[in-house]
């Protein structure tokens, strides 16, 4: 109370949320689509509670967040109070740091240094935990005079030189970039080295858009769902320069393809995420913009045409999808292909998790960072709506689009309420096709089609329902009604929803099996020659 | 098994903090011990570390108010004893064997003041 009391009086915008999770996911996605910080708060127990797979989700992804919880009073701390939970236990697997604060004194550190470290090093969410009877007491003016210094990153580029040689011996390097490029604004070095290394970029699906996926050098991204050509010039390449990337599970696995002579040179801030694949020979702990200007500027000269570019065009060509856009119901591809035609070109794009998420990543062309906004650690059913309404405050003057499941959207569908309230006209695409798609897939594909948990009966009339919280949309059942949908959606100035009806029977692909390599890739409408 | 010792800041819930990052590592941890001095907290640990090896000295170290992060060498190792006649007080060493020597040095890996220095 005294926290949103002293809102009244300040020129901070609060944005009302109907569920304390959307609030976390909101504050997301405005960090994610600006790179600054985002900030949301909650009451004490439940309220707090409710953040965590928030706050989980932005953790995950590195993103910076200032999270501020309401606590019972110091003097009921431990005593089961109404509304007390654990939030400091219960954030600090979750959070970079956190604070509890027992003395108004505590409060000017708790958010200088969280701020300062949310914002630096390896980004992500800080929470402060706030006892009601700190927060009504006056915090004293010397405790505003402290100063409090951040010690300075851990860093180590001594093998800078190294990573230079390397490179410039390079037959076929490539670039493997993470979303870590992204949060060190190195974006622009990245296609600076590509450039004049004349090698291709292969991106994670939380680097998408770090450099426009309609250039040359381009590969889109890699991973269990990414593009057959990504992955064939990581396999074929003799130098991978890694960067902002932490070798997960869904974007790099099969590392055991690679042959012996593949060198790798990591670049990651984190010194817990550098050298973590067993491939690395050359290991560079410190700041993505840095370490690749120092590259840069040590490699001087500019590359030509090599045997490795001829394949790369190759490789790109190789890899075709053949999609008819008009056949009913109406391929997801086929919804994607449209927004890439008729969404204007800095479009921001959320995207649940699931099918949608994967469709999306693998079909919508980025073209610049920033664009393309998922939850790709953590994988939150639910992230993309508030995030979107996140992106739109930093953005109001752009398209935001959710690209969603029927199984996610109904995980927030409330916070509709939110946007109308806060004239925040976000769009939602919901590929509505009955089902939690992805898990039916891989029942489909890895379990003898035994569908067990995952059929969504007796779904609501989704644009009814939007239309019941002020919100407008429309129905789509074929690809030629799809254009108008998008048009209207662009125009509305009220939240607007698509519920375009697909076939369950479609699958995202290509695919390689959890733990096959490029033998076992499923390839359905996507070729390879 | 690995003996490792972490110093830093005496700051609200660091020896919680260590355990969670080793628990969420899936670093099975045998035994830990923490003392307070000087504004310091320094943190024993015997813990199974898998295959993280020097990663997960870089990620203790990356913990907020964890000033540094080390492996004690194999010839030592620490324990402790408490009794109810002694209440609270511990008797923690580290090394090979018990002889004086052994012990002092103990006591300035783990920054114990035992019960008999105290007077």
């Amino acid at each position: 109370m005294p926290l949103y009391d002293d809102l009244l009086s300040s020129d901070i915008r609060h944005v009302l949320v109907r569920h304390e999770q959307c609030a976390a996911h909101m504050a997301d996605g405005y960090a994610r689509a600006t790179g600054r910080l985002g900030v949301c708060t909650s009451t004490s127990g439940p309220g707090s509670t409710n953040l965590i797979t928030g706050v989980a989700t932005a953790y995950v992804d590195s993103s910076p967040m200032l999270v501020l919880t309401g606590q019972v009073a110091t003097g009921l701390i431990g005593n089961n109070a109404f509304q007390e939970a654990d939030s400091f236990s219960l954030m600090m697997p979750i959070t970079k740091h956190n604070f509890r604060c027992l003395d108004p004194s505590d409060i000017p550190e708790a958010i200088n240094r969280g701020v300062d470290i949310a914002t630096t090093g390896r980004m992500g969410p800080v929470h402060v935990d706030l006892p009601s009877d700190v927060m009504n007491k006056q915090v004293p003016e010397e405790a505003f005079r402290q100063t409090f210094q951040m010690p300075p990153p851990l860093e180590d580029l001594s093998a800078i030189t190294d990573a230079i040689k390397m490179l410039k011996n390079a037959e076929r390097p490539l670039l493997l970039v993470g979303g870590g490029v992204q949060w060190a604004n190195a974006c622009s070095e990245v296609l600076r080295l590509a450039e004049m290394l004349m090698a291709p970029v292969t991106t994670t699906i939380m680097a998408k858009g770090t450099i426009p996926e309609n250039h040359p050098l381009s590969l889109g991204i890699i991973g269990m769902h990414g593009r057959e050509s990504a992955r064939q010039a990581f396999i074929e390449a003799d130098v991978i320069l890694a960067v902002g990337t932490r070798f997960s599970d869904r974007s790099a696995s099969g590392q055991s393809e690679l042959p012996m002579s593949t060198k790798i040179i990591q670049i990651d801030i984190d010194p817990g995420e550098a050298g973590k694949s067993a491939r690395t020979q050359v290991r560079l702990v410190g700041d993505a913009k840095k370490a690749l200007t120092q590259i840069i500027n040590g490699l001087a000269a500019q590359r030509g045409e090599s045997a490795w570019t001829q394949r790369i065009k190759a490789i790109r060509d190789n890899c075709q999808c053949v999609i008819d856009f008009d056949t009913s119901p109406v391929l997801p591809q086929t919804v994607i292909a449209r927004m890439n035609k008729l969404l204007p070109e800095d479009s921001i794009i959320t995207t649940e998790v699931g099918q949608n998420q994967m469709w999306a990543a693998h079909f919508f062309n980025a073209r610049y960072p920033r664009q393309f906004i998922t939850s790709g650690g953590f994988g939150t059913m639910g992230f993309g709506f508030p995030a979107s309404i996140g992106a739109k405050c930093a953005f109001p003057e752009k398209t935001v689009v959710d690209v969603a499941g029927d199984g996610s959207i109904q995980m927030v569908f409330q916070e509709f309420a939110t946007a109308v309230s806060e004239d925040l006209p976000v769009i939602v695409v919901v590929f509505n096709n009955g089902w939690l798609g992805m898990v039916r897939q891989w029942q489909k594909l890895f379990n003898e089609r035994r569908f067990s948990g995952t059929e969504l009966c007796n779904n609501p009339d989704f644009v009814k329902l939007a239309q019941a919280y002020g919100a407008d949309g429309v129905r789509v059942d074929r690809a030629s009604e799809l254009d108008d949908a998008i048009n209207s959606a662009v125009a509305s100035e009220v939240p607007y929803i698509i519920d375009v009806r697909v076939d369950p029977e479609e699958d995202v692909l290509p695919m390689i099996p959890p733990g096959g390599g490029s033998k076992n890739i499923i390839r359905g409408r996507c070729g390879w020659n | 098994m690995e003996l490792m010792k972490i110093v830093g800041n005496d700051s609200p819930g660091l020896f919680q903090r260590v355990l969670v990052e080793l628990g969420r590592r899936k670093i099975d941890v045998e035994k830990s011990f923490m003392a307070r001095n000087n504004g310091l907290i320094t943190i024993i640990v015997e813990a199974n570390t898998g295959n993280m090896n020097g990663r997960l000295l870089h990620a203790l170290t990356a913990l907020q108010d964890v000033n540094s992060a080390e492996y004690l060498d194999e010839d030592y190792f620490c324990f402790w004893e408490s009794s109810p006649e002694k209440g609270s007080d511990f008797l923690v060493a580290c090394g090979a064997d018990k002889d004086a020597g052994v012990m002092k040095k103990a006591a300035e890996h783990c920054l114990y003041r035992g019960t008999n220095s105290r007077s």
